[in-house]
């Protein structure tokens, strides 16, 4: 493709300005505010159209920047440029709602259309996003040598990487794994105050457990005292003063007993031998009936005293079947709590998991991750090596032989070798860094832009150069043969081109207005 | 004769353990048992059939005078009810030694029973849970018997690991109506023969929708049941629809706005879907305080237009990305298309 005419109909600050431009080299001059960017931004929106931002980012869109400074319902403009031999004239509309925009061939009259991506096949397909990264160089954004090294490196990266110049690979890899973090983050916040309720309820389950092995245990100890009450296994030391009291009563009695049953001995011998008398038939009748009475009292006494010590005992088992009731229920009341208490517990536990949503969304970032760096990889190997070729090529002639190699590691540091020696690209001058930026866009634009040769838009690009590097990259230029749109504020590289003598086609912004 | 039929009440329950809210709705379900016994009271039902999980865990003994207490102030209602899944007659289970009022019958057996209630000349069926877990068909062998004209199966399961049966074979049995509990969301499973009352009010936020009990009548002319709402909280799907002026201010007050519409009280799960700004990320915290929230899904996806990002930038590596995700339907890949989208986009070097 190439540029032959631009009417700036009615665009930002040109009303009706038409730019004719020619093959090979345009130079077009203009001092500061003489409207270099607005023919730059023309161009690319004459190609690519121009999008309006949504939301707040509208007040300050290309569209708003660059609306007529009169008359904006008029807001137009129209290209000529060949292509493939044959002529084509774009006309374009920016207002809102304003008419469709157009492209004819003027070769052949034939009217094409741009919803069906007419003009996308005429720029060979490349999209907006490349053209702005390879075609329209502008210069190093950055002003110091650290920050400029990083930008060309990073540039140089992404070049090999990505085949896009503006994206820095490394950086969205970067931000995709802080936002994984932060994922991860919040999970574990909701997984730490799941495990804290746990813990309380973990808490609460063992005091009532607890509770309930203690309500068990007396229980259990009630129940073996009942035991040994009913059995009688072993005596108490009162049982054991009662039976001694009752033992030392019946000896007693028969000590009486015996005393008496002596007398009445003696009296039955005096009986016997015929000692007869009113006294020995008395005392044997007195001492017979004593005798009974005795007998008598031992006996009643006895079947007493085993009474009185059989109700005690008796109500004491009582007590204990009261208690061990008791205790029963409360035991079994507390283990149904118990196990109610676990049943939840452990429905609490099972339910302990990261919800399905924020594990996928982890899922889903680590395979954003996983996917760039695939693509990222599949880019690099197609065009890696071509790439470092052309530049190393573009490189050599620009400095005239005497860089000849461009490299880059696996830590993406930037190398440049000579003959002899290698310089490490942080080391080297701010001019020869510019040649190795523009040697690398020149070289990816000639990957890029393979289908279509698209004209090369340089904005103050050499700025920064010396005489002699300027020279070298004019003259580069100039054997390409291609079509260049040099935007320049001064006046140097007309002066150069004179001295070189090099053909080029100027226009004077500041003249023509 | 007409009859209630109720399930899976699960008193006791504290629902969505954690949330504000929970403590309130375990009162809640109490309350809506006691305005349930209300209505049985006033309307006098001859017959409160209660399909299970009338506990949510093992009974206290204080929570069984309490509810004997209640079914013993409608004595012209006959109150028959069973041990499901939740309340399972473990090993000393109060169920099985508690003494009921005289118009409380509990079918208590491991196997299906038969009690006759001849005033109405009506036989129930059923049986109790024994496990947590009952993986056959409690109801495959029960078939209609005796002299009463009228039979009513009460049966609790229906899923995979709680009795599972099949509703026709269970239908075909001969019963006048077949009242099954276990499934919380009220269903009819067959018109005026077999129905899920449902639980008498949501435990958890899957179970939207209105909750109540069944009221119906049996007679010659043949069984009619109809769905009573009851419950006094419902929980609500709310999808909030976004778009590129939306903020997070603005949400919050669409969302308290739609709360205070269809009721504080009720419980709600929210999904955000639409296109959101690019720039803008949503809080669900603060969404889940505006009030009974128990749930934000965040389904907003900044408002890429993809197609025009394709274009924009075919042949580098946002072009390739977002084709490589062309097509892929899975919510996955959709949300990986998103991230990858975003990160990309704010990485290029201005």
């Amino acid at each position: 493709m190439k540029l032959k005419k631009l009417s700036l109909n009615n665009f930002g600050r040109f009303r009706g300005e038409v730019l004719k431009l020619e093959d090979g080299i345009n130079v077009i001059y203009g001092e500061n505010e003489s409207g270099k960017s607005t023919v730059h931004t023309f161009i690319r929106s004459m190609l690519f159209g121009m999008k309006r931002g949504r939301g707040r980012a509208a007040g300050n869109d290309v569209y708003s920047r660059y609306e007529p400074w009169e008359n904006a319902s008029w807001y137009q403009g129209r290209m000529e440029f060949t292509s493939g031999g044959k002529e084509f004239r774009l006309t374009r509309s920016f207002a809102k709602g304003a008419g469709e925009d157009e492209l004819v061939c003027l070769t052949d009259g034939e009217i094409l259309s741009l919803e069906d991506g007419d003009l996308s096949v005429l720029l060979g397909g490349i999209s907006e996003n490349v053209y702005e990264n390879t075609v329209s160089v502008g210069q190093l954004k950055a002003r110091t040598g650290d920050a400029l090294a990083q930008e060309l490196r990073n540039y140089m990266a992404n070049y090999q990487g990505s085949n896009d110049g503006s994206l820095n690979v490394e950086a969205a890899l970067t931000s995709l794994k802080k936002k994984r973090k932060e994922l991860e983050q919040e999970a574990e916040l909701q997984r730490k105050a799941g495990e804290e309720e746990k813990s309380r309820m973990y808490s609460r389950l063992s005091y009532l457990e607890q509770d309930c092995r203690e309500a068990k245990e007396r229980l259990e100890r009630t129940m073996t005292e009942r035991k040994r009450e009913m059995f009688g296994n072993e005596v108490s030391p009162r049982e054991v003063r009662k039976q001694q009291e009752r033992f030392l009563t019946r000896r007693k009695y028969g000590i009486a007993c015996a005393v008496v049953a002596v007398f009445l001995a003696i009296l039955s011998v005096m009986q016997f031998f015929g000692v007869s008398s009113l006294f020995t038939r008395l005392g044997l009748g007195i001492s017979v009936l004593a005798l009974i009475f005795i007998i008598y009292q031992m006996f009643r006494y006895t079947r007493e005293e085993d009474e009185e010590i059989i109700e005690p005992e008796q109500q004491k088992i009582r007590k204990l079947n009261w208690n061990v009731e008791y205790l029963e229920k409360e035991t079994r009341q507390k283990e149904i709590q118990c196990q109610n208490l676990r049943e939840e517990y452990e429905e609490f536990c099972a339910s302990l998991t990261i919800p399905a949503e924020q594990q996928e969304n982890i899922a889903a970032v680590t395979l954003a991750m996983e996917t760039i760096e695939k693509i990222s990889r599949q880019q690099q190997s197609r065009v890696g090596i071509r790439l470092r070729q052309s530049i190393s090529e573009i490189l050599s002639e620009l400095t005239d032989g005497k860089y000849r190699q461009v490299s880059m590691d696996d830590d993406l540091k930037i190398g440049i070798h000579s003959e002899n020696y290698y310089v490490p690209l942080e080391k080297t001058s701010r001019g020869t860094m510019e040649q190795v930026y523009f040697a690398l866009r020149m070289a990816v634009m000639e990957i890029l832009c393979s289908e279509e040769e698209m004209p090369v838009l340089l904005d103050e690009t050499f700025a920064m150069y010396d005489e002699y590097r300027l020279e070298r990259a004019l003259t580069w230029l100039a054997n390409k043969k291609r079509q260049v749109v040099i935007f320049t504020c001064q006046k140097r590289e007309e002066q150069t081109l004179d001295r070189l003598g090099i053909p080029y086609h100027k226009v004077d912004l500041s003249v023509d207005l | 004769m007409r009859f209630f039929h109720v399930a899976d009440i699960h008193l006791g329950m504290e629902p969505d353990l954690g949330f504000a809210w929970s403590k309130r709705r375990q009162e809640e379900i109490w309350d809506s048992f006691r305005r349930l016994i209300d209505a049985a009271r006033r309307e006098k039902p001859e017959l409160l059939l209660i399909a299970g999980d009338l506990f949510h865990r093992q009974p206290l003994l204080k929570e069984l005078k309490e509810v004997n207490a209640l079914f013993a102030s409608i004595p012209d209602t006959q109150v028959v009810l069973m041990a499901g899944n939740h309340d399972y007659l473990k090993k000393g289970s109060y169920y099985l030694s508690f003494s009921w009022a005289e118009n409380v019958t509990g079918l208590f057996g491991e196997t299906c029973e038969r009690v006759d209630f001849p005033k109405f000349s009506l036989a129930v069926y059923g049986c109790s849970y024994y496990s947590r877990e009952v993986t056959d068909n409690l109801y495959g062998e029960v078939r209609p018997s005796g002299a009463m004209q009228h039979h009513v199966l009460l049966a609790h399961g229906g899923d995979d690991r709680h009795s599972p049966w099949k509703k026709e074979e269970l239908a075909a049995a001969g019963f006048d109506y077949i009242a099954c509990g276990h499934i919380h969301k009220p269903e009819i499973l067959i018109p005026d023969r077999m129905a899920y009352a449902g639980a008498l009010e949501p435990t958890t936020m899957t179970q939207t929708g209105e909750h109540g009990y069944i009221d119906g009548i049996i007679d010659s002319r043949g069984t009619r049941v109809s769905f009573v709402p009851f419950a006094v909280c419902e929980y609500v799907d709310l999808i909030l629809q976004v778009d590129e002026d939306t903020t997070q201010f603005s949400l919050e007050q669409q969302l308290a706005g739609e709360m205070e519409r269809r009721g504080e009280k009720n419980i709600y799960r929210v999904t955000l879907e639409g296109l959101r700004c690019e720039a803008l990320e949503f809080s669900v915290e603060r969404l889940m305080q505006t009030g009974n929230v128990v749930q934000v899904t965040d389904r907003t996806r900044p408002a890429y237009r993809i197609e025009q990002l394709k274009r924009e930038y075919a042949g580098s590596l946002i072009g390739a990305y977002a084709e490589y995700f062309d097509g892929a339907e899975g919510e996955l890949e959709q949300k990986a298309l998103y991230y990858g989208l975003e990160a990309l986009l704010n990485a290029r070097q201005e």
